[in-house]
């Protein structure tokens, strides 16, 4: 919380020099709007923000929750076989060095401008890294572990549910904040590359529009509302949980 | 008093790549219930195999283990191993909970575990750190929890493989109390394994003495208990294992090579 509330009074002071360098009047309002025109346009917005906003975190959620049951699908694979971990390491190996957006054209061609597209940049962006936490999760539990659980007769899923999952969490989570990282890029980017079909769209396609139309104190509202759900997500959620699982056990890892 | 564990004949081979390292050859063996027994030997003598074996986390290539007539096939709570590592409990849960999960998982029934889980950590001398996590606690402490978690699944044989190696010399001296009294109170018959011949002579009934991966006999400790380091007969009785154990080891060099060659087969 403290953490949340110094990252609070560190934006305040970016607003403050923000506003001293626009009063000096060296740059035209149109590309260095005043903190209370952006506050309008955030006010007289209002509900196509929070439609745009609810639309990019509906579609991530998705997309993540595809991930993140690919991912765990990966890991259990590559776990059950030397083959299988050498394809999927493989595939990393290859997959994991392309920016997600990077794949936006060939998502276009397969399923053309529209949502579809995104979901697939999204999940693209998102599983790769999942795959490698998981994965160095799994593979980082300590043996005593997994054999005290195997002593007291546990195998398989319930082996995995009760002792591997537990034991790889700080990965887990790890891994759960980049993945969420690169989604939340990947949507925004991929809307920002073409826009929206269909009248859909979320905070990428607000972001577009915007500037399309040159209406820059629109443009940094939509940045704001990305940037306080960022913070929002790490501090609220995240940090949450972290608290109570990782930090409470000192399993922490960084 | 009946046989409980009988070991026939077992031989464990590990393969890595082509080669081929023998971890126990034919090694017979029987305790009988609530009996103390030491498996001593160098490092890589594969009195480590030899408790994995028993324990079912390592398949035999040849021979039979049974416990109280059943064969032994996989791990099991009847056969409860305490590891050396300080990182066998888990991290995740209280020692309350890390016991209470054991008896939960074995006995899969919920009954009044909270009260018998502060029985154990009572019984190893922990009553006041029910609510501590793992991390908050001493190597001994953490070893000792081990102990009453193995303790809680009521096992017919206690495993135990090296548990105080990474421990100090003072706090293992308090810990070998605490194990005496608690294997009197319950009953519960263990192997121990280490290569401390001094551990094995202070706690156990009998000494396995191992070397290269073979059985090389084994000694009946006779000495009275509480046992007392100072007497003339505990000297003797620790230059006979000694003497024992540097006949069938042999030179330093062999030893050595051994070593590494267990190490290899991991």
């Amino acid at each position: 919380m403290r953490d949340f509330i110094s990252k609070l009074a560190f934006l305040l002071v970016v607003a403050i020099v923000w506003e001293v360098i626009r009063l000096t009047g060296h740059y035209s309002e149109l590309l260095l709007p005043g903190i209370s025109s952006i506050a309008r346009a955030f006010w007289v917005e209002r509900t196509d923000l929070l439609g745009k906003t609810l639309f990019s975190l509906k579609i991530i959620g998705i997309g993540l929750l595809v991930a993140i049951s690919l991912a765990l699908l990966a890991t259990i694979i590559s776990m059950s076989g030397k083959v299988f971990a050498e394809v999927i390491s493989n595939l990393m190996a290859i997959m994991h060095p392309l920016p997600g957006i990077a794949i936006l054209p060939v998502a276009i061609l397969w399923f053309g401008i529209g949502v579809k597209a995104i979901l697939f940049v999204i999940v693209f962006s998102a599983l790769w890294p999942l795959i490698n936490h998981f994965y160095s999760g799994f593979r980082s539990i300590p043996v005593n572990q997994l054999e005290a659980g195997r002593n007291l007769g546990l195998a398989g899923w319930e082996l995995a549910l009760k002792v591997m999952l537990p034991a790889s969490f700080p990965h887990i989570l790890s891994g759960l904040r980049t993945g969420w990282a690169r989604a939340w890029q990947a949507s925004v980017a991929a809307e920002l590359v073409f826009g929206a079909a269909g009248g859909q769209g979320g905070l990428g396609w607000y972001l577009y529009k915007k500037r399309f139309m040159m209406e820059t104190p629109g443009v940094f509202a939509g940045m704001l509302i990305i940037v306080l759900i960022g913070i929002a997500v790490e501090y609220l959620f995240f940090a949450g949980i972290e608290n109570r699982t990782v930090r409470k056990w000192k399993t922490i890892i960084n | 008093m009946s046989e409980l564990l009988t070991v026939s004949n077992i031989t464990k081979v590990y393969e890595s790549g082509k080669r081929k390292v023998v971890g126990i050859q034919d090694i017979s063996f029987s305790v009988k219930k609530g009996e103390f027994i030491s498996v001593i030997g160098p490092s890589g003598c594969g009195k480590s195999t030899l408790l994995r074996c028993i324990a079912g986390f390592e398949k035999t290539n040849k021979g039979s283990i049974s416990l109280d007539g059943e064969k032994v096939k996989k791990p099991g709570p009847n056969r409860f191993m305490v590891f050396q590592g300080l990182d066998q409990l888990f991290p995740w849960l209280t020692l309350k909970e890390n016991i209470v999960f054991a008896m939960k998982v074995v006995e899969k029934s919920q009954g009044n575990l909270e009260r018998k889980a502060e029985y154990y950590l009572e019984l190893v001398g922990l009553e006041g750190f029910r609510d501590f996590y793992p991390y908050q606690l001493s190597g001994g402490m953490k070893q000792r929890a081990s102990i009453a978690r193995a303790l809680s699944v009521r096992p017919k044989l206690l495993l135990m493989d090296e548990p105080f190696g990474s421990l100090d010399a003072f706090t293992r001296r308090t810990i070998h109390q605490m194990l005496l009294k608690v294997w009197q109170k319950t009953g519960v018959t263990i192997i121990f394994v280490t290569h401390d011949m001094e551990e094995a002579i202070d706690l156990s009934d009998k000494i396995l003495i191992f070397s290269k991966g073979r059985l090389k006999g084994f000694i009946e400790n006779h000495l009275p208990r509480p046992r007392e380091r100072n007497i003339s007969a505990y000297r003797s009785f620790l230059l006979r294992v000694s003497n024992l154990l540097e006949e069938e080891t042999g030179s330093l060099d062999s030893e050595e090579l051994s070593a590494a060659e267990a190490t290899l087969a991991f």
